[in-house]
């Protein structure tokens, strides 16, 4: 294990790969700062860059990215009043009034300490934990792995959609999806229709940029909410007094951050939730609660603290798992298989090493997203003021170009097109879009492991031991709505004779 | 009766669910044909349920106000705009090229957000030289030059 740590922290540190991180956060902290803009939209867009590249530069490129664009996200709620990401909108609450105030550098300075902070102690925090799931881990075979994987839909379904059924659809229609094509075993074509464009299957990159870029773009322009004209000039001062704010309020700092970690481990709560949560508990907890929504330092703290702290335990439950917890780590875990390595029990064992540097690459990351901020917030905050109307065709091309560069197909410009109307469609009536995905990404390991589990143990391979649990896991999650009300019945009972 | 857009989408599901089982059925070996005809039949039967329950809610006023309420409004004209800008350039790029749809698209689509000839004109000649320099000088991976021009 302590071989393991050594081989990350020496990955890590390779020149190429500080280089590819600096880029990377540069790049997470300017869409993190542009309103409308999220990973959810950019992180498709990465995918046809990275394919090519080796998979722990392609990796540390896109947590890098990730791991700062709530940070970059907070300098626009702070100055402009504009949440560059949904998480950042708990931030807004008193950033903004604290600018009105002349202390904007000093919202900033607290925002930036405790979000680089909040990233940096979970990051530790899972990797003290590897060696604790490591043996639950080596337990799981094909059947274990087959329910993982539904119940790691079937989470998604439940939790990231408008309703459970609506959410199972979904995650049903990524599997079929995934059929699609030449089936290895038999060497039937299945859903090919006699077309040869359709005998490889759909390719990933096309599905992942069409079903959240560009629905996503869509979305936003459909709605109007595309014109962000302000211009933003701040004079940077108070930053230091800022980052002293932080360690005047360690605790509510260090409760935000426990409390945005654990929120991250579990599957399908999302970082809006930890930011409000932890928003929440810093009022109560505050001496001065009438302070909150008028410019109280606190109020930047507790959410700053959360939104970055909840990365690190989201990736821990994706790669050791295979159950991503939100779209993000979704798409994390659609970048994993592209580049050669299955997140679940099997990264574990085989790419312990390059899961040890993505969460060390988590702690860095915050470090240099941090500095970046902590001296040119301002600058950055100018960018926000782009107008939408030079970033959707900037998007929609590079999106096209890079569809080409990863398949070398040009009908690939229809499944693009294709997903995009499906997303959007998806996005209006509340089906989830990460369980569609994700029945599409894991479709194929799914179909091996349960045919394999038929061979070996015969139809009813489920009943063991750890896939019944996982099973009664995946029941109650999806019924959770009518066990709650059954519940309340029972206990209402005996109130009403 | 007029019908909402969420039947309609439980309606395709449905169908969707029905026409994978009729598939599945044709594909000969039980191993290929299991896991799609199980997924098919979850499909159509949770379609099924939803058609129902969309269905159901129209005789409940108060229901279809909550459900009208948490769907987001979008503008129907905008987004068939987008939709005809997205789909031509991806006709232009497919016929034509990067080499001609890309200047051409961003160029046309500023004019059409009344930008000015110079930014337009700015705009579309960086976007070409950006992606030039990013793929084909940087990544060297040829662009696609469009059927028009000999690329298949």
């Amino acid at each position: 294990m302590l071989e393991a740590y050594g081989a990350a922290l020496a990955t890590l540190f390779q020149p190429l790969n500080l280089l590819i991180m600096l880029l990377a956060v540069f790049a997470g902290l300017i869409i993190g700062v542009i309103p409308g803009l999220s990973g959810l939209v950019m992180l498709p867009l990465l995918l046809p860059f990275v394919f090519r590249m080796p998979a722990e530069v392609a990796l540390i490129l896109l947590i890098a990215f990730h791991a700062v664009i709530f940070t970059g996200g907070s300098i626009s709620s702070i100055l402009l009043n504009i949440p560059g990401t949904g998480p950042n909108a708990a931030t807004m609450l008193d950033g903004f009034p604290m600018t009105q105030k002349g202390e904007g550098g000093r919202a900033i300075g607290a925002a930036v300490t405790s979000s680089m902070a909040g990233g940096v102690v979970p990051a530790f925090l899972a990797l003290a934990m590897v060696p604790l799931v490591m043996p639950v881990i080596l337990a799981f075979g094909q059947p274990e792995m087959a329910m993982l994987i539904l119940l790691g839909i079937s989470f998604l379904a439940a939790l990231t959609g408008g309703s459970a059924i609506k959410g199972i659809i979904a995650g049903m229609v990524g599997l079929l999806i995934s059929f699609v094509g030449y089936h290895s075993i038999t060497g039937v074509h299945r859903f090919s229709f006699g077309s040869a464009f359709l005998y490889d299957g759909i390719e990933l990159i096309p599905l992942a940029l069409g079903l959240f870029g560009l629905s996503e773009l869509f979305y936003l322009i459909t709605r109007g909410e595309t014109t962000i004209v302000r211009r933003a000039a701040v004079r940077m001062a108070g930053v230091v007094e800022g980052m002293k704010d932080v360690w005047r309020h360690r605790w509510l700092w260090f409760r935000s951050t426990v409390i945005g970690y654990i929120i991250g481990i579990i599957p399908g709560i999302g970082a809006e939730v930890a930011t409000w949560l932890c928003y929440g508990q810093a009022k109560q907890t505050s001496k001065h609660p009438e302070a909150f929504g008028k410019g109280a330092v606190e109020g930047v703290i507790a959410p700053e603290s959360a939104n970055n702290a909840k990365e690190a335990g989201s990736l821990l439950t994706t790669m050791a798992l295979g159950i991503p917890g939100s779209a993000v780590m979704a798409l994390f875990l659609a970048a994993f298989l592209m580049v050669g390595v299955t997140p679940g029990p099997s990264m574990m064992v085989e790419h312990l090493p390059l899961a040890l540097t993505l969460l060390l690459g988590i702690a860095l990351a915050n470090i240099v997203g941090g500095a970046i901020c902590l001296f040119a917030a301002p600058q950055l905050a100018r960018v926000a003021s782009v107008h939408f109307d030079f970033l959707f065709p900037g998007i929609l091309i590079v999106a096209m170009i890079g569809v080409y560069v990863a398949t070398l197909s040009p009908l690939d410009f229809a499944t693009v097109l294709i997903f995009g109307i499906v997303g959007l469609v998806m996005k209006i009536y509340g089906y989830s879009r990460p369980a569609l995905l994700l029945g599409f990404v894991l479709g194929g390991l799914f179909e091996n492991y349960s045919l394999l589990s038929i061979k070996i143990y015969g139809p009813l391979f489920f009943a063991r031991p750890i896939p019944l649990t996982l099973l009664v896991i995946m029941l109650v999650l999806l019924n959770q709505r009518y066990l709650k009300r059954a519940f309340s019945a029972l206990r209402g009972r005996p109130a009403r004779p | 009766m007029k019908l909402k857009g969420s039947f309609w989408v439980a309606a395709f599901f449905l169908a969707l669910g029905i026409f994978g089982i009729s598939q599945s059925l044709t594909f000969g070996y039980w191993e290929s044909m299991v896991l799609p005809l199980g997924v098919s039949i979850v499909i159509s039967i949770l379609g099924a349920v939803e058609v129902a329950r969309e269905l159901l809610k129209r005789r409940e006023a108060a229901a279809r106000e909550t459900a009208e309420k948490s769907q987001p409004k979008i503008e129907s004209r905008r987004l068939f705009l987008v939709l005809g800008w997205v789909a031509s350039f991806c006709l232009a790029v497919y016929l034509f090229g990067f080499y001609i749809a890309t200047p051409t698209f961003a160029f046309a689509y500023l004019k059409w957000r009344k930008r000015s000839w110079l930014v337009a004109l700015i705009f579309a000649v960086a976007l070409l030289a950006f992606s030039y320099l990013v793929f084909v000088i940087g990544l060297k991976v040829p662009l696609y030059k469009g059927l028009v021009f000999g690329a298949r």
